[in-house]
């Protein structure tokens, strides 16, 4: 059975905070972030008939922000070749201690990965998709989607890695 | 190691309970036999999940929810649901009877269905050429992204007289010095844009243009029909020109009346 229109309201109390903090890590700033989060309310209060089981809401919502995301990205930036290396020789030292890292640099690293790496890390790590999961939603080749994530993975530890190496040289 | 034994293992989803139980035999004998591999992929592992937890950590912004909740409750709804109750179940038939009233309710639907097509394709005939009836909430959406995607700065601005197709919407704040645009794609039609002087940090922009649309109102609302956290869109029509005014700014929603006339009491 559908959902009655007028719980489009419990949709924003029960999963805005969800909603507008996966739109900050994707969009990497606040407006955009609000711009977004508004968007997804209003086409899920436009198409609230849609919505079959209230436990599916969460997942529903995220699918509309991910649309409305890709929608507003006109084009996807290219990612720097030298990120997205997979070195194996070189993963320990790419690989800050999980201890150092915060919100802030986080989403500094974030912002720096093009937008369909942004996409598929954020599901990962935001989302906690399997790559099955990543490639079913975003209906790309299970391999594409396992090549997209590892090296989204090792190019945001790098970013990691060097902004911390940048901290540090500047407190020194 | 292969790249691609990297990256099944990279891939290895973080909702497991045990991820070593998703890794194939290839991968876990690979990791066994390296230990410099193994102590990186530990380290892998360990940033993973605190990436996961730190990546929930963001403030939000002070007023989201109302702002949201607002522009939500502006927005029509598309598609409502009406229950439909079955005649079997409502009027507890017998089989023989509701037989036949199934019979009859198909014949009677049927000569429906095609008295109804008879009118459709006559419809669509005559109206092969006419403009569609745009929906007021649809359309203020669509020109909320049209401004916000940057259409509205397209072409020069000019301060000469604007063409008499389009005048100025009544109800409006008028600007001392009348800027406008010709926009030649405005929804399929070609439109003026006025611009508004800018009240408070919010700037605004009235569209002028010749479109269909459906139950407008005549006069500028009070609220309006569709907002953003940057945008809010409200539309009237009068004498066949159709009026979108568009207000952007940080609280589009409150800056909205700034840009409309005060009502004038009558004289006593």
């Amino acid at each position: 059975m559908a959902l009655p229109s007028q719980d489009s309201a419990k949709l924003v109390d029960a999963h805005l905070a969800e909603v507008y903090r996966y739109a900050f890590r994707l969009s990497g700033s606040p407006w955009d972030a609000e711009e977004l989060t508004q968007q997804v309310f209003l086409i899920a209060h436009q198409n609230v008939d849609q919505l079959r089981h209230p436990d599916s809401a969460r997942a529903w919502l995220f699918t509309i922000l991910r649309h409305c995301f890709g929608r507003n990205q006109r084009r996807w930036e290219p990612q720097r070749e030298a990120d997205l290396g997979l070195e194996l020789d070189r993963l320990a030292e790419e690989t800050p201690d999980a201890e150092s890292i915060d919100s802030e640099s986080l989403q500094a690293a974030l912002n720096k990965l093009s937008g369909e790496y942004r996409l598929v890390v954020l599901m990962y790590y935001f989302e906690q998709c399997s790559y099955r999961e990543i490639a079913e939603k975003l209906d790309l080749p299970i391999g594409t989607v396992m090549s997209r994530l590892a090296r989204g993975k090792s190019a945001l530890r790098k970013l990691l890695a060097d902004d911390l190496l940048a901290i540090a040289k500047v407190s020194h | 190691m292969t790249s691609e034994m990297w990256a099944a293992i990279e891939s290895v989803p973080l909702s497991g309970e045990n991820p070593a139980d998703s890794l194939s035999p290839e991968a876990l004998q690979a990791l066994a036999q390296d230990e410099r591999l193994r102590a990186t992929h530990e380290r892998i592992v360990a940033l993973d999940h605190r990436i996961a937890v730190v990546i929930h950590d963001v403030p939000l912004p002070e007023g989201l929810a109302n702002r949201v909740a607002e522009a939500v409750a502006l927005s029509p709804v598309r598609g409502a649901v009406v229950p439909i109750a079955t005649a079997s179940t409502s009027l507890g038939l017998g089989e023989g009877a509701q037989q036949a009233r199934s019979r009859r309710f198909w014949l009677a639907a049927g000569s429906a269905a095609v008295v109804a097509s008879i009118v459709l394709l006559a419809m669509a005939l005559t109206q092969w050429n006419a403009d569609p009836a745009w929906n007021v909430g649809q359309l203020a959406e669509a020109a909320a992204h049209f401004c916000l995607s940057g259409g509205e700065q397209s072409g020069d601005a000019r301060t000469d007289a604007p063409p008499s197709d389009f005048p100025f919407g009544r109800g409006v704040v008028v600007p001392s010095v009348n800027r406008w645009r010709l926009i030649g794609d405005f929804f399929g039609r070609e439109a003026v844009a006025y611009e508004l002087p800018s009240i408070g940090g919010h700037r605004a922009t009235l569209y002028v243009a010749r479109l269909n649309i459906s139950d407008p109102l005549d006069a500028p609302p009070q609220k309006p029909d569709f907002s953003t956290g940057r945008c809010a869109v409200a539309i009237w029509q009068r004498q066949g020109v159709a009026y979108l005014l568009v207000v952007v700014g940080d609280q589009p929603v409150s800056a909205y009346p700034w840009f409309l006339e005060r009502p004038t009491s009558p004289l006593t």
